[in-house]
This record gives structure tokens, sequence and C-alpha cells, in this order.
């Protein structure tokens, strides 16, 4: 008799232990399949927009980068430099981990833009009624306006193999980089002389259109461009 | 019945079950943080599962190329009227350090370049000659502004501590100075009005001196200035 109220003990707990699984599976799938479909509760948008904010604003004001600039003017002087052609190039400046003591690649590729000009001050007009000519004798043309385009600088790898190192530390590569860029771009504007030619055949076309512009009366006149 | 009996055994256990299933949609529903709770957790996993997979795929689909021609040249004539030499003082500083006060990195940064003021004189327009006037109509002036990068320099510098930020931070941080504030100074002297208005005075100088030299007929000269957002392209 006891042995089988025994029994009868064990099998009522089994099937009370496998309820409660199935219960648990049954509110488990539900419950996931309810939230998917629901939009996974209101709880989920709050607690995200809340933690996304505290890191956030904790994020900006551990690297905050602030610039207080005051800009001075001098040496103003008015010019008459005709720019006769723009150049833009690309320099790629390369340091890798072996090139510094502090473990850092970094590749940056730096644009650049320059102009060549001719200076009209200091240009010789001679004009010849007779001859319904003009002849302009003017300097080489050269490189007078040159800068970094520091909007469009592009950083294409930055890895630090070493320490987390400091914010003094990338400041430093960053600057060293971009006095590099701007050296290599120069030298390569300067260097090229087809950057000259063209600048020459520009100035020519540009001063001969001008000239006309400013004769309309004269339709058959001669302009020739010389350089001194 | 035959069915529940069969499950469930007798009347008691029953009970256990409906009492268990009572307790637990009771404590779900008054609440409500159960379920909000296993939302939040659910959606960061599901998130972070299917994100990964699109941006896996996204990633290697190679949709991020693009070509671009770097190096170029281009006929201009824009005539340089006026030009400013530009001294720039920069009090710059990288984030808070809320342990140690103040800022992690500061420096006193010297920048030099030029404001240079042009006319361009392929929008201008030169009118048929009437009554001996020759009327051009010149668009307004344009500022540039370039920087001499070897004259850049730091005249003072201080670090918080040696491993106080990383110097990611200090890259990226002083790459986006010197856009911020190619940008920023070019808005500030395009702006400034005695700088523009020189600027026109020197254009039409410039301007005459040249229609002068290079004239053959003798005639009044009127130089004019478009309006802004008048000129033609």
């Amino acid at each position: 008799m006891s042995n089988k109220k025994e029994k009868k003990k064990k099998s009522v707990l089994m099937r009370v232990a496998v309820s409660f699984l199935a219960i648990a599976v049954v509110l488990g799938v539900g419950g996931f399949v309810a939230l998917r479909v629901s939009g996974i509760g209101s709880g989920y948008d709050a607690a995200y927009e809340a933690a996304y904010n505290k890191a956030k604003d904790k994020a900006e004001k551990a690297v905050h980068v602030k610039n207080r600039i005051s800009i001075s003017l001098g040496n103003i002087r008015e010019t008459a430099n005709l720019r006769v052609l723009e150049v833009t190039d690309v320099v790629y400046i390369i340091e890798n981990e072996s090139d510094n003591d502090d473990g850092i690649t970094a590749w940056l590729e730096v644009p650049g833009n320059g102009y060549f000009t001719v200076d009209l001050q200091t240009s010789e007009f001679l004009v010849d009624d007779e001859r319904q000519e003009v002849v302009v004798r003017i300097p080489e043309p050269r490189l007078s306006d040159f800068t970094i385009d520091y909007t469009s600088v592009n950083r294409l790898e930055f890895y630090n193999s070493g320490a987390n190192d400091s914010i003094k530390v990338g400041e430093n590569m960053a600057r060293k980089q971009c006095q590099k860029a701007y050296s290599e771009l120069h030298s390569a504007f300067v260097s090229n002389p087809e950057y000259m030619k063209n600048a020459k055949k520009s100035a020519e076309n540009i001063l001969k259109n001008l000239i006309r512009q400013i004769n309309p009366e004269v339709p058959d006149l001669k302009v020739i461009v010389e350089y001194q | 019945m035959k069915l529940f009996r069969i499950l469930f055994g007798g009347s008691s256990t029953a009970i256990l079950v409906v009492v268990i299933m009572a307790t637990v949609y009771a404590v779900s529903s008054i609440s409500g943080g159960l379920i909000d709770s296993v939302g939040s957790a659910a959606g960061a996993i599901n998130g972070a599962i299917e994100g990964a997979k699109a941006g896996r795929e996204q990633g290697l689909s190679a949709e991020d190329t693009s070509a671009s021609i770097d190096s170029k040249i281009t006929e201009v004539g824009k005539l340089e009227v006026l030009t400013a030499g530009v001294s720039i003082k920069n009090m710059h500083s990288v984030g808070n350090n809320d342990s140690f006060g103040g800022e992690k990195y500061a420096n006193l940064l010297i920048m030099k370049g030029n404001a240079i003021f042009t006319v361009d004189l392929t929008k201008a327009t030169f009118d048929e000659p009437a009554d001996g006037k020759l009327t051009i109509t010149l668009p307004q002036p344009e500022m540039d502004l370039t920087f001499n990068e070897e004259e850049t320099q730091i005249l003072a510098e201080r670090q918080n501590s040696f491993f106080d930020g990383s110097a990611e931070d200090g890259y990226i941080a002083y790459l986006n100075t010197l856009a911020k504030s190619q940008t920023e100074i070019k808005s500030v002297l395009a702006n400034y009005d005695s700088l523009m208005e020189q600027a026109r005075k020197s254009a039409e100088t410039q301007l005459s001196y040249i229609v002068q030299q290079a004239s053959l007929t003798d005639r009044e000269l009127v130089i004019e200035f478009a309006e802004e957002g008048d000129e033609s392209e």
C-alpha cells in the first residue's frame, strides 16, 4: 500500500515538473514572438535613448575640441595679379610604425591647390593705332597662391601598435604630416614644366580675350603677348 | 478532461499549475517592467545579430568604391585686387578631465596666411560703347584664404598626463581643427565689410588702369558691380 502511494506521489511530481517546463516553454516562445511582433515593448526605446544620450554626452565631453581664434590683419595691399591657371593635386603622406618612436601607422591624403598668376602692374602695354595692334609684355607666370585644402584632407589609416600614447603625440603627428604635404605639393607645382607651359598658354588666351573686350570697336584688333 | 487528467493527474496538481500561471501573468502584467526588460535585452540581442549579419554583407559588397581625378589644371581669369596678410592665434584644447580638472591637452597655435580678394573677369560684362562711354559690370569680389603651413608653429603646449586621451584622438582633433578654422576664418573675413569695400575700390582702380593702357580709343569708363546673386555663370 505504502509502495503504491510512493509511486503515485512520484508520478504526480513528475507531471508537475513536465507541466511547469511546458508552461515555461510556452511562455518563453510566446513572449518572444509577442515582443518581436509588438515592437519589443516600450522599455526598449526608453532604455536605448537614455543609454545613448548618457554615453554620447560623456564621450563628447571627454574629447571636446575647443578653438578660440583671433585674427590679425596686416600688410594690406592693392594688387593686379591675373590668375591664369589653377592647379590641384593630391599627395599621400605615409608614416609607418617603423618611422616613429610611438609605433604609429598614419596614412594621410592631402589635396592642395595653387594659382599661377601674371603681375599686370609690372606689365607693359604698347598700343599701335595705325596697325590696330596691342602688344603686351608680361612677366612669366609664377605660383603665387598655394594652400592645402584642409576641408578635404582624408585620413586613410591610423593604427597605434604601442601604448595608447597621448593627445599630444597624435596632434604632433598630424602637424608633421601636414607640413610635409605642404612642402611636397609646393615642390610638385613649382617643378612641373607642364604647369608653366599651360600657364603661359592660358595667360595669352585670357589677355587676348580681355583686350579684345576692352576694344569692341576694333573687330580686327591684333593682340600680341610677349614675355619680358 | 481526460487529457487534462492524463497530463496533470489529480485536482491538486491542476490547482498548482493554475496558481503558477496566474502568478506569472500577474507579475508580468502588474509591473510591465519584466516585459520591458526582456524587450530591451531581446532588442539588443536581435539588433546585434541581425546588424552584424547585414553589416558584414554590406561591408564585403564593395559598394564603397569610388574614382576621382586628383590632379587637374583649369584656365581661370580672375584678377587679384587686394591681398591682406592674416595672422591667426588659436587657443586650442581637447577634452575635459573631471579627475584632474581642466583640459586633457591644450596648445597655443600660430598660423599665417593671406586673404586674397579677386574679381572674376570671365564673368564681367562689357557693354557696347555708347556716347563715348564704355561700361563694365564686374561680379562682386570673392575671397580665398591661404595658409602657409611652413609658418605654423606651437608657441606653448600642455598635456595633463602622458596617457590621458589617445594619440588617435589628438590626430583627428588637429585635422578637424584645421578644417574648421579654414572655413570659419574665411567666412569671417569674407563678411568683413571694410575689406570687401577696399577690394571693390581696388578692382575699379586696377581695371581702369588696364583699360586705359590697352585701349585704342579714348573714352569715359564706367565700372559697376553686379548685385549679389545677379551674376551670370
